[in-house]
């Protein structure tokens, strides 16, 4: 279980992200939405301990990330955004080391293989991640994240950069992770896959939260019976008091 | 750790290996080995036992004065130190975007990951010396045994020589250790590290000035060696450069005997290592976060600075807040239309991207000014000439070309913004070239009114040059065009630097073709130095006219993804 409790992190000027609480329970999908600058990668990086939180809490099966983090981080797995590879790895190498910073290399050989095969990598094993298209290196990311026994998964725009084909191969792997009772938040932009895939979304927009709940509950919670999620994302996130998209704390 | 030495030994491997795998790249590393073995491992330095003293000092070389190795240690020393500690907060965190988004989500420690950074780092330090011991230890000790041999002991060479290392070695680890604390200490993303840098960043200013300031005073009454030898030890120079202070009193301490010394140099520099250890481990908690925010800034305006994307060098900056945009009412005030629009948008890229072509361009015009005007006038008409002429054709090396070469870099990247304008390609290159011809134009301009005022006998001399510069730089720049386009591919290093070369080239070849014309029309023929200038003019236009021309119908052809 993923326990995010107020969340806040500045920067010098500006509050990216502001007092942001959720948890997530085993076997659910969340999707983490919002426009540009809303502050979800802010938060993902938090989660992920890459950020420094400025203040609030974060948990994981228990694990408290600030002072447990090594513990913490075993949990889980995160894909970033446009993932930057370690370009002079071979795709083997790549997940090879991910795997021994997890201190996962029982039965390496079988699951990499699994993985390559499951991801269409296989005819790509020895050649250097230079060398593969945008696509590949998404693919090869999200191998990486599931290369080790995470219950807690973080990915950031997942969907971003690769085909169709592959669209749906991360589609079916996420529902396959969440059948077998992980954690999964996805932060992305395309609501109608929010829509299909998640069992729950939180809207955040300057940093703040501005819904958390099912479709049914953010209908019936924001008077809004019958409207889709597009158009509940559009009301809250451009009402008046939500137009800015970060929130300076200084003058910049 | 293990996962550590895993990543680097295989970046490494793969990256020989890749190196060797293609011939453009194995130029690059056969070049680098053979730099490398030119600089330590030339014949020379494999001379077996002969001597390294030359003949002609065989038995008069003799250990110099005490005092005079203390001040060349010393100096070696604090040379070292201002080396290292260039570092001094600086993102010693600069990870690469990999590490942020693959290393540091993984259990692995942010102290492993420090840790080893530092070892890496002090490796690195410590490699032209270790090369040096590798390869040039016989020598030196030749060299030392040399120098030492009348000395009461001459053992103590080899120890010195040991000393020497040490010093060397624990210097650099000293700087090491508080590049980083100082680095960690002060880029963290929270405010105090505002307050932490600005007192860091001016305590060091204030301590550089004031050493400068010092120096230079005291330079002044020491003509002598002597002098400068007791300067090395006054107290204020030694306090200054204290780590240097302490590396010499190491490095002595077999040679002087003042063991007190050596030890407490040992010791100081041992404790400052661990000491600046213990701060950066206090604040590893920061590093991913440092990295994560500011590493990646650092790491995108170094690849660009690669590329040569200048301009994308300044939008980063801009980005980080460190290039303010002012409005132009003026400019945006503009009737210009059509193509020559182009020269609108080249006036603010020019003032937000490229500042310091405007602060040469200021430079440039006084020199124009001032030169040609402060030529006495009995020094003769063709000195005032000749410097006018030089100075003004300069303006085209350093201003059109540089902006130029910037320039249609720029203009590639933007081909997808820049085809689809409702213009032929010819007229958008006539624009283009026309715009970064127009510094130099301008300056041009400003210097010929401003010394014809003052001279007005050298009228007609100024005016030629105009004509002579707008000529030239509108050639130079439709050359750059050319060659930019001809080589398009704008990530390749070696297509970038082949670029160059033949850019040169063209500019030699087809701007001596106007100059030597007008030289000849002018100084040979005799003709009047404005009419000398028409044909050399008429040439520049014909060429720019060809080239746009060529190049217009390649950049309509242009594919980025090819």
């Amino acid at each position: 279980m993923l326990e995010v409790s107020n969340l806040v992190k500045e920067y010098k000027n500006l509050r990216a992200v502001d007092g942001l609480s959720f948890i997530i329970h085993p076997g659910e999908i969340v999707g983490l939405l919002g426009p540009n600058g809303a502050g979800k990668t802010t938060a993902l990086r938090c989660v992920a301990g890459i950020l420094k939180p400025t203040a609030g809490s974060i948990s994981i099966n228990g694990f408290d990330l600030n002072k447990q983090q090594a513990q913490a981080k075993m949990q889980m797995a995160f894909v970033p955004e446009l993932p930057s590879l370690y370009e002079l790895l071979t795709v083997e190498e790549h997940l090879r080391f991910v795997a021994m910073c997890f201190d996962s290399m029982t039965d390496f050989d079988a699951r990499a293989s699994e993985l390559l095969k499951r991801y269409r990598l296989e005819d790509k094993r020895n050649v250097l991640v230079a060398t593969l298209s945008k696509g590949m290196r998404q693919k090869l990311a999200i191998a990486c994240a599931f290369i080790h026994s995470a219950n807690i998964l973080l990915f950031d725009e997942p969907l971003i950069g690769i085909d169709p084909a592959g669209v749906a191969e991360v589609k079916a792997e996420l529902l396959r992770a969440r059948n077998e009772g992980c954690a999964i938040l996805v932060s992305t932009h395309l609501l109608d896959t929010a829509e299909k895939l998640c069992d729950r979304v939180i809207i955040v927009s300057s940093g703040k939260m501005l819904a958390d709940g099912t479709l049914a509950e953010l209908q019936q919670r924001n008077d809004m019976q019958g409207l889709g999620l597009e158009e509940i994302f559009l009301r809250l996130t451009e009402s008046p008091s939500n137009q800015h998209e970060t929130a300076p704390l200084f003058d910049v | 750790m293990k996962p550590l030495l895993y990543l680097t030994y295989s970046q490494f491997k793969n990256g020989v290996i890749r190196a060797a795998s293609s011939p453009k790249r194995l130029i690059g590393l056969l070049f680098f080995l053979g730099y490398y073995f030119l600089i330590f491992l030339r014949p020379g330095n494999f001379g077996g036992s002969q001597s390294v003293v030359p003949n002609g000092l065989n038995g008069q070389l003799e250990f110099p004065p005490l005092q005079l190795v203390q001040a060349i240690v010393f100096a070696a020393m604090a040379a070292m130190s201002l080396f290292l500690m260039m570092g001094a907060g600086m993102q010693q965190a600069a990870f690469k975007p990999a590490d942020v988004d693959i290393l540091f989500p993984t259990p692995i420690s942010p102290k492993t990951v420090l840790i080893f950074r530092m070892i890496r780092d002090y490796f690195f330090t410590l490699i032209v010396p270790i090369i040096i011991v590798l390869f040039g230890i016989q020598p030196a000790k030749r060299g030392f045994d040399a120098i030492f041999r009348n000395f009461p002991n001459p053992d103590y060479g080899m120890m010195a020589l040991r000393a020497l290392g040490l010093g060397w070695l624990l210097i650099a680890l000293m700087w090491v250790c508080s590049n980083y604390a100082m680095s960690l200490f002060i880029n963290r993303s929270d405010r105090s590290s505002d307050r932490n840098k600005n007192l860091l960043s001016w305590g060091l200013v204030a301590v550089a000035i004031g050493a400068i300031a010092y120096i230079a005073f005291e330079a002044r009454l020491m003509p002598e060696l002597a002098q400068w030898i007791k300067f090395s030890e006054s107290v204020p120079i030694r306090i200054i450069f204290f780590p240097a202070t302490f590396a010499l009193w190491l490095v002595m301490a077999p040679l002087t005997g003042s063991w007190l010394f050596g030890a407490l140099g040992l010791f100081a520099l041992i404790g400052i290592s661990v000491g600046s250890l213990r701060v950066a481990l206090t604040q590893s908690a920061w590093m991913y976060d440092q990295a994560a925010v500011k590493g990646f800034q650092s790491t995108n305006l170094r690849a660009m600075q690669r590329s040569g994307d200048m301009m994308g060098v300044s939008a980063e900056l801009a980005r980080q807040g460190k290039i303010k945009v002012k409005s132009h009412a003026r400019l945006n005030r503009s009737k210009l239309r059509g193509p020559w629009a182009l020269l609108w948008k080249e006036a603010f890229l020019l003032g937000r991207g490229m500042r310091g072509m405007i602060y040469a361009l200021g430079l440039l015009t006084v020199l124009m000014l001032v030169i040609p005007i402060a030529i006495p006038e009995e020094t003769g008409r063709i000195a005032s000439v000749g410097m006018l002429l030089t100075l003004q054709l300069s303006s085209v090396m350093s201003l059109t070309l540089p902006l130029a070469q910037v320039g249609f870099i720029e203009w590639l990247r933007r081909v997808d913004l820049l085809k689809p304008l409702p213009f032929p390609a010819f007229r958008m290159a006539i624009a283009e070239i026309s715009a970064k011809a127009a510094l130099s134009i301008l300056a041009s301009i400003i210097g010929a009114v401003g010394v014809s005022i003052a001279k007005p006998y050298l009228v007609l001399e100024c005016f030629a040059s105009v004509v002579l510069v707008a000529g030239l730089s509108l050639v130079m720049s439709a050359t750059v065009l050319m060659v930019t386009v001809l080589f398009p591919d704008v990530e390749d290093h070696t297509q970038r630097q082949f670029r160059g070369l033949v850019t040169m080239l063209g500019v030699f070849i087809l701007g001596s073709m106007p100059v030597g014309v007008f030289l000849a029309l002018w100084l040979a023929v005799g003709w009047n130095v404005l009419l000398a200038t028409l044909v050399p003019m008429i040439i520049c236009l014909l060429l720019t006219w060809v080239l746009c021309l060529i190049a217009g119908s390649l950049y309509e052809g242009y594919n980025p993804s090819e």
